[in-house]
């Protein structure tokens, strides 16, 4: 039964490329012009991508971190309270807020990159959280005290052992974070006013206003051969840094 | 090392009472106990792993009570293997040392002569992954990761008990050999009886956080206290005084080996066997008489069955009453 199950996933997973590859012979043949995103677009794309994931895991690290050794289960339900909410819901809320701080304090987030980027932070926190939680949770008591002992003070034995010995928790959750906002088109669109131009909203763009079915499926396999690739790259030097 | 008062609660749970607590220099001191009777907590009192409610901790004369774990000039080997996984074994040794801002040259010196110290080829092993080594293996570098620093006082929270018997053995054979060679003040937690005559000087026997008696080996097991110490630390025969005429109060206590089989002796009763156990260096008898089971230690050769009723005794000078 699993196993049937399996295999229909993985078929509607094939049937999923079978347009966006029958697009890419449609063009290899010369059926016509494809329209692919400016390097600047992509780069704004990655930039913010980046920083949602590595914000996320530095503000989450010192809430997981203080969850794992003395939070309490309210504590830690309020922190990941964001995900009971939904994205779209999430955007609007976070522009009733914008306007407040614009009112009071004259910074205009709406439609800056900013404004994005405190959104899809907001958004992807508690996946951080999480995964921050479970590595800070695993690393036991003892190497912390045998460092602590030998002459490491609380710092010295946080930066290095505990953190080291939570790097793959680190890892995984820039991966996870990472991923999702690549493909980000909600955040940008609501919070970014379509003034912060993402590979997302392009190819929403692609298929939605200028009903170019063909390109834009082209386009959302090179943006998930980029992440992937972008992926490897970030998740290589992290790890040659902890080691 | 000096503790004075040492009290530790957690919650309305009382970890240790009060404990005093002298070490003398260079002493190898084992403290002894059940588990839940205080003893790790002792040790990481003398670490600054844990503050006391109430008391003082001194090393080598100076008040160290409110001082952190890395200024104490301490070093500490866990139960648990606590070797750091995302260092191999050289900066697992340098650890310390690095912490001490030694020049590189010095560093690698000092990592050499440990692992040469606990008997691990510098060679071989010092680029290892901890996760490599064998147990007994990753125990020796948390000795020498300990050593390196040159400790004034060592802890060992039951550093062997996840390393076959053999091994065991093996290892605290060199402990003492190195604690012997280099001076250190050594105090070495175990549950285990045997280990602790192995390395201990002396011993503290301690209970529900407070030590009951400290003395050297023998002392304890030839004038125990009271009825714990005679049955935690040794085998014993115990029997209520009074049944033996020996006083209103207390317990008699008999060692197995006192137990002579025959008569002749002082205190003379009649039984029957109910257990011949070959144990290496004795048999170990087990004799029914007047509602109580004694154990007799007799020569190998001593024509005795599950059984035979035999008459059993001993002389006065190997009773002695303790209280409860």
């Amino acid at each position: 039964m699993i196993r049937e199950v399996a295999l229909a996933a993985f078929a509607s997973v094939l049937l999923l490329f079978y347009v966006p590859f029958l697009a890419l012979g449609y063009y290899i043949a010369g059926g016509g012009e494809l329209r692919l995103p400016s390097p600047s677009l992509v780069l704004t794309t990655f930039g913010l991508a980046a920083l949602t994931a590595a914000v996320s895991i530095a503000v989450a690290y010192p809430a997981a971190y203080y969850l794992a050794k003395r939070g309490s289960e309210l504590e830690f339900a309020l922190l990941i309270a964001p995900l009971w909410v939904g994205t779209l819901l999430k955007a609007y809320s976070l522009l009733v807020l914008f306007a407040i701080v614009e009112r009071f304090t004259g910074v205009a987030l709406w439609g800056s990159a900013l404004g994005v980027l405190v959104g899809m932070v907001y958004e992807y926190l508690p996946y951080a959280l999480l995964t921050l939680y479970a590595a800070v949770e695993k690393v036991s008591e003892t190497p912390v005290n045998a460092a602590r002992v030998l002459g490491a003070s609380r710092l010295q034995a946080f930066l290095r052992v505990e953190l080291p010995l939570t790097m793959p928790g680190v890892v995984a959750a820039f991966i996870l974070i990472f991923l999702f906002a690549m493909g980000e088109v909600i955040m940008p669109a609501v919070l970014g006013a379509w003034k912060v131009y993402t590979f997302g909203s392009y190819v929403w763009d692609l298929y939605f206003k200028a009903r170019d079915i063909f390109s834009g499926s082209v386009v959302s396999i090179l943006l998930t051969g980029l992440s992937l690739l972008a992926t490897y790259v970030v998740v290589r030097t992290i790890r040659s840094f902890s080691i | 090392m000096e503790l004075k008062g040492v009290s530790v609660h957690y919650g309305s749970f009382q970890a240790l009472r009060g404990v005093d607590l002298y070490v003398e220099g260079g002493e190898g001191l084992v403290l002894l106990g059940p588990s839940g009777s205080g003893k790790s907590t002792l040790l990481r009192v003398v670490a600054g792993l844990i503050k006391p409610s109430r008391g003082r901790v001194l090393i080598g004369g100076r008040d160290v009570t409110g001082l952190p774990p890395d200024k104490r000039g301490v070093s500490m080997l866990f139960q648990d293997l606590a070797l750091f996984p995302h260092l191999n074994v050289f900066e697992n040794v340098a650890f310390g040392l690095r912490l001490r801002k030694l020049p590189e040259e010095e560093v690698r010196r000092r990592v050499e002569w440990a692992l040469e110290l606990i008997r691990l080829d510098p060679a071989t092993f010092m680029y290892r992954r901890v996760h490599e080594l064998s147990g007994g293996q990753q125990q020796r570098v948390a000795l020498a990761r300990a050593l390196v620093v040159e400790p004034e006082v060592l802890l060992l929270d039951e550093p062997f008990s996840h390393v076959d018997l053999d091994i065991k053995n093996q290892l605290l054979e060199e402990l003492k050999m190195l604690h012997n060679k280099l001076g250190f003040t050594l105090i070495y937690v175990t549950h285990d009886r045997f280990e602790a005559v192995e390395i201990g000087d002396r011993i503290a026997l301690m209970r529900e956080g407070e030590i009951v008696q400290v003395g050297r080996p023998l002392e304890l097991y030839r004038r125990p206290r009271n009825r714990f110490v005679a049955v935690f630390f040794g085998e014993a025969n115990v029997v209520p005084a009074r049944e033996l005429g020996l006083g209103e109060s207390g317990y008699a206590v008999v060692r197995p080996e006192d137990v002579v089989l025959g008569g002749g002796q002082t205190y003379t009763y009649k039984g029957q066997v109910v257990d011949v156990t070959f144990l290496w260096h004795y048999l170990k008898v087990e004799i029914q008489s007047n509602g109580h089971i004694f154990k007799a230690f007799v020569d190998l050769d001593t024509p005795v069955s599950v059984g035979d009723v035999v008459e059993f005794g001993w002389d006065a000078r190997d009773v002695y009453v303790v209280e409860e």
